[in-house]
């Protein structure tokens, strides 16, 4: 695989965190645009919390749900609440490490204890598991990732700053974009041109350097090419993230976009350069941070006088963004394309295994490699006493038949996880499994003692297994 | 607690009921008079028969009488009732029920083991014809063990 599919796909993988959760990111922005459009402070009550919590545990939430499923999600959220509290910085980038990172690691450990567990303790080790892992790696990110994430944007901070000093604004758009797309633009805004533009305003009453970073006009050029001339989700995506991004002033929202591919950082750097030295030629500036980069809080921040010349300056960084990026949003529509391709190879596959699943439905079982099976789930309502019962009689059997590997655990319909194998369940219930099992061999019984069927799955499984 | 610790008092031989329901309040009282379930874990066993059918008529003849531990039972105890006249559960080929063992369990693993030694004699056709038809509480206990 060469770099640029790895890369793109990575970017895929981000905007697999990004997307599922726009509803909140939107949610986010209206809240925001209308708590400082009128400076409520209610709507302002929710802009800091929901930003620092709430969307990147979405998002850690959705990461780790892609790796392992549900129970990733679980730990994800856990983990990256350590990250949070050890940074100072909204840790999207932390969120997006740590949410597939620690469902990949329960999944890990789920598979080397799979099996181990003395029967009628999965609930227990289930749940333990992931408090336990989870806070270890909470604690991890608290004191290892997020000071390491933190500590990367000094290393950019000493680049601005070289830059402010020595009059080179315009290059500043070379460590900023592409900082930001790494998720450091609040470390960028916040902790080092806001200190130092707050400076400046002691001096000049208000100060540029607080539009370097929020200036949305460069991520809307991207957004526009995309709105216009991208492809699939990609385009039709584009179009809700370019209203949070320019309104809401969630910037984050178009850095999937660059990271599906990765060139587009030089139109950003041409289109951030642009903008600042317009902002620079003007003279204008904003009297104090406009925090989240919205065009609104930027007009609500404006120096008197100064708000026509700014949206020039803005528009002119998203006209040059824009018109560096048609062609390569248009290139690049060949590696979406590929993409495109790919996601359509995969769900051929995913519609044969479900051909295959259907076929085991219609009860021509051969299909399905009862070779591989360790795990029966047997399911009932509570999951308590039937089901409970059945799984103790198959167990005595599979054992009673030298299938000592073979571990059948009971547990209520609702809590059954998604990756079963093997579901038995009673009669009644049987829709209702096959409906949340596509994956799995489900077998009705309605004797939870004597069912036939407990020994025609013994028998296929010793087959399988050549026993 | 284990199948041996089962008393004479935990079982009834040859109960009358009118219809299911009046079958599982009989077969449960004994749990309630001795404080292990409250009335509305009766109650959710019925409502849990009324929503997802005889899910707990586990075979021909036997009920595994139970509902979520959090509708109201109190500590693991069993009751074992016989009834005849059979009852009629609606459970297809596993009706008449003759026996229902009523269980309250405060969690979903605590009365693994117990459930376990009862699988055996569950398993075990000649015993299970034997417990469907016994005269007394004492015989009943004698199979048990």
């Amino acid at each position: 695989m060469s770099v640029r599919v790895k890369v793109q796909k990575f970017g895929s993988k981000l905007s697999n965190m990004v997307i599922p959760n726009l509803g909140a990111f939107i949610a986010w922005g209206l809240l925001t645009a209308v708590g400082i459009a009128i400076d409520n402070d209610m709507l302002r009550g929710f802009i800091v919390p929901m930003l620092n919590y709430l969307l990147p545990i979405l998002i850690a939430f959705a990461g780790g749900k892609m790796v392992y499923d549900y129970r990733g999600g679980v730990i994800g959220s856990v983990a990256t609440i350590g990250v949070i509290i050890g940074s100072s910085v909204t840790m999207f980038i932390g969120a997006m490490i740590l949410g597939p990172l620690s469902a990949w690691i329960l999944k890990k450990f789920d598979q080397l204890i799979d099996g181990k567990v003395p029967m009628g303790f999965e609930l227990l080790v289930n749940n333990y598991s992931i408090g336990i892992l989870g806070a270890i790696i909470g604690v991890f990110g608290c004191v290892v990732l997020g000071p390491a994430i933190s500590s990367l944007t000094t290393v950019f901070a000493g680049g601005v700053d070289f830059l402010v000093v020595n009059g080179l604004l315009p290059l500043t758009a070379i460590l900023i974009e592409p900082a930001k797309v790494l998720f450091l633009n609040n470390a960028i805004g916040q902790g080092i041109l806001t200190p130092m533009g707050t400076t400046q305003l002691g001096e000049l009453g208000k100060s540029v350097l607080f539009l370097l970073e929020s200036n949305p006009g460069p991520g809307m050029g991207i957004l526009l090419a995309y709105m216009l001339f991208g492809k699939g989700t990609s385009k039709s995506s584009a179009w809700g993230a370019s209203i949070i991004h320019l309104f809401g002033g969630i910037h984050e929202i178009y850095f999937p976009f660059v990271l599906m591919n990765p060139i587009l950082i030089l139109p950003l750097i041409l289109g951030g350069a642009v903008g600042t030295f317009l902002f620079n030629l003007f003279g204008v500036g904003l009297v104090g941070v406009a925090s989240p980069g919205s065009i609104l809080s930027i007009m609500m921040m404006s120096y008197p006088g100064d708000r026509i010349k700014i949206c020039i300056a803005v528009a002119a960084a998203c006209a040059v963004t824009f018109l560096l990026a048609v062609p390569l949003v248009k290139r690049a529509g060949g590696g979406d394309d590929s993409s495109l391709k790919e996601a359509a190879k995969q769900m051929n596959e995913l519609k044969g295994k479900k051909s295959r699943i259907s076929s085991v439905f219609e009860g021509t079982a051969d299909a399905f490699d009862f070779a591989s099976v360790t795990r029966i789930a047997y399911a009932c309502d509570a999951g308590i006493g039937s089901s409970a019962m059945g799984a103790t009689v198959l167990q005595k059997k599979c054992k009673a038949a030298g299938l000592d590997d073979i571990k059948v655990f009971h547990i209520a319909v609702e809590n059954l996880p998604t990756d079963c194998q093997v579901v038995v369940t009673q009669e009644l219930l049987l829709d209702r499994v096959k409906e949340a099992q596509k994956g799995a061999y489900c077998i009705g019984v309605t004797d939870f003692i004597n069912a036939p069927q407990y020994d025609d799955l013994i028998d296929q499984i010793r087959q399988a297994k050549g026993k | 607690m284990l199948l041996d610790q089962i008393q004479a008092k935990d079982i009834q031989i040859g109960l009358a009921a009118a219809d299911w329901q009046d079958a599982i309040r009989k077969a449960a009282a004994p749990l309630a008079a001795e404080g292990a379930i409250t009335e509305r874990y009766i109650d959710g066993m019925i409502q849990s028969v009324l929503k997802n059918g005889p899910y707990f008529v586990l075979s021909k003849g036997l009920a595994l009488a139970h509902t979520r531990p959090e509708c109201g039972a109190n500590r693991l105890a069993l009751n074992f009732s016989t009834f005849d006249p059979p009852v009629c559960f609606g459970a297809g080929e596993n009706d008449p029920v003759r026996l229902i063992i009523t269980l309250a369990a405060t969690d979903s693993n605590s009365h693994i083991d117990l459930l376990s030694e009862l699988a055996e004699i569950l398993m075990d056709d000649d015993r299970m014809e034997q417990l469907f038809t016994v005269q007394s509480p004492e015989e009943f206990c004698r199979l048990l063990a």
